[in-house]
């Protein structure tokens, strides 16, 4: 299974204590995930994701034995393009890090930029040219439970529609959509969507009958959701094997050429 | 056995659906759950401020569940403390002391601090069924009177005779496990939300093993989803046992309404 959204480092907003990348990887492999696309989760609300992002850089290249041999991560690194430096920083860790990162991941609500930005769409346009999907994060965290003094409502669907709309080259992974937002999302061929908010009756039969299911994909959204979970979201009607196969692996590696 | 404390059906017009129970029953097989306690209709019920009828035929619907499929569901009278104490009581004698019903689910119409509560929680008393009660700590508004987990302290203080089932324990979080800790008549149920990390094991811990007891949610919740939110976190097989069901057979063993 390929966790294609989960985060490295200790969400504040959570009981769960700091926990190590090797100790990440072990909870992951326990759920039956062999490999996560991982960003650093501090980036959410620290002044400088690239900073962020090139401490998660160090961690993987320095992680030790405990680490379970049949388990990789690949990088999912943070850009704030409102931030002045992004495309250079960007260009540095992808020369730096090589085939390590697999995506690039935007935080449009906790960053405070628009998805009309002309900025998002450069950014879009990079991650076309390097062969990358753009990783839009719609929410950390259900919206009941956030602190009180930091509401932070989801990002507008319709924005991500027209991001999407406007570059079709640019395929894209829709990370804590709610199962409501799925019908919408479906509209735009090159929108991909992880199931880590994904819940209903029988959660992958009702997606599937509203999304294609060769564009969802498995996510945990550790360590702010437990792994388990998500995972369970595979079990479903045993005619839907081939979806479930496609889900929980072969669409991220399609997506992400892992 | 895994017994599932809290389900709902959303069967239009509060109307048995055969259709409707089969897939319940299918979906429950798949994930083997055992028991569903039926907590009322979604659909059809009256929303927020139920009326009488609305209550009687949410009523209805929970006791043909159980005359139709007595070993897999159990149903709980459904009430809005708001009505006159006559209605209540009356629905309770309808439901459970002549019915098939083992106890009282209450959601959001009064909020559990109201003292209009209280003929009904002497009432599960002396009857000695366990009430469900919704709660919440929401960050974004709350529905209609609410309560919070600090409300359900307050209602167990009040009746400390009366087992209480404070649901969703993710909506509460960390402050709701607190507020309940030395209220050892109330246990929390595990649905609600999404599958916040450490939840589960910090009810554990916080209170006691024999305090916790699995809810799904259903069908607004994925049964696999929620029992993964257990088995993910709970290792040891003996307190897993009692969180899946263990828990919910001792306090509906009280009445002697429900067979297990």
């Amino acid at each position: 299974m390929i966790d294609a959204s989960c985060w490295w480092g200790q969400w504040p907003f959570s009981i769960m204590g700091q926990v190590s990348l090797a100790g990440t990887a072990r909870r992951l492999r326990e759920a039956g995930v062999k490999h996560a696309l991982i960003s650093p989760i501090r980036a959410v609300l620290a002044p400088d994701a690239a900073t962020c992002n090139r401490d998660l850089l160090a961690e993987v290249r320095n992680l030790d034995a405990s680490m379970p041999e049949d388990f990789r991560f690949s990088l999912v690194p943070v850009v704030n393009p409102a931030l002045p430096g992004w495309r250079v920083q960007l260009n540095d860790l992808l020369d730096d890090a090589g085939p390590l990162v697999a995506g690039v991941k935007i935080i449009p609500n906790y960053h405070q930029f628009d998805l009309g930005d002309g900025r998002v769409s450069e950014l879009a346009r990079m991650c076309q040219a390097r062969n990358l999907p753009l990783c839009i994060q719609v929410r950390v965290q259900d919206e009941r439970s956030h602190h009180p003094l930091l509401k932070v409502p989801g990002v507008d669907i319709q924005s991500i529609l027209s991001l999407a709309t406007t570059h079709p080259g640019t395929r894209m992974l829709v990370c804590g959509a709610y199962n409501a937002e799925l019908p919408r999302l479906a509209t735009a061929p090159n929108i991909h969507v992880e199931i880590s908010f994904v819940e209903s009756i029988d959660t992958l039969a009702v997606a599937i009958a509203s999304f294609d299911a060769k564009r969802l994909l498995l996510a945990t959204n550790v360590p702010v959701h437990d792994p388990a979970p998500s995972v369970a979201k595979l079990v479903t009607d045993p005619s839907l094997a081939s979806a479930v196969q496609d889900i929980a692996s072969g669409n991220a590696r399609r997506l992400f050429h892992l | 056995m895994i017994i599932d404390c809290h389900i709902h059906f959303a069967s239009a017009g509060c109307e048995y659906n055969e259709t409707d129970v089969l897939q319940c029953l299918h979906l429950a097989d798949r994930n083997g759950i055992d028991r569903m306690i039926y907590l009322f209709n979604l659909a059809d019920s009256g929303g927020y401020d139920p009326q009488p009828g609305h209550i009687r035929k949410s009523n209805d619907l929970g006791m043909e569940l159980v005359t139709r499929y007595p070993d897999r569901f159990i149903s709980y009278c459904y009430l809005h403390p708001a009505h006159d104490p006559e209605f209540s009581l009356a629905e309770i004698d309808r439901c459970i002391v002549n019915g098939p019903m083992a106890g009282i689910k209450l959601w959001v119409a009064v909020n559990a601090t109201d003292a209009r509560l209280d003929p009904i929680m002497r009432r599960a008393a002396e009857l000695r069924v366990p009430v469900l009660h919704h709660a919440w700590y929401k960050a974004n508004g709350y529905a209609y009177n609410e309560s919070t987990p600090k409300d359900i302290a307050n209602l167990a203080r009040r009746h400390p005779d009366v087992p209480i089932v404070m649901a969703h324990l993710a909506g509460g979080g960390v402050e709701g496990v607190y507020d309940i800790v030395d209220c050892p008549n109330v246990v929390v149920d595990t649905s609600g939300a999404q599958p916040i990390a450490g939840m589960v094991e910090f009810a554990i811990e916080h209170l006691g093993p024999d305090r916790v007891v699995f809810g799904s949610d259903w069908p607004l919740r994925d049964y696999a989803v929620q029992k993964a939110r257990v088995t993910g976190a709970i290792h040891d097989p003996a307190v897993r046992d009692l969180v899946l069901g263990g828990n919910m057979r001792r306090i509906l063993a009280a009445s002697g309404k429900v067979s297990l």
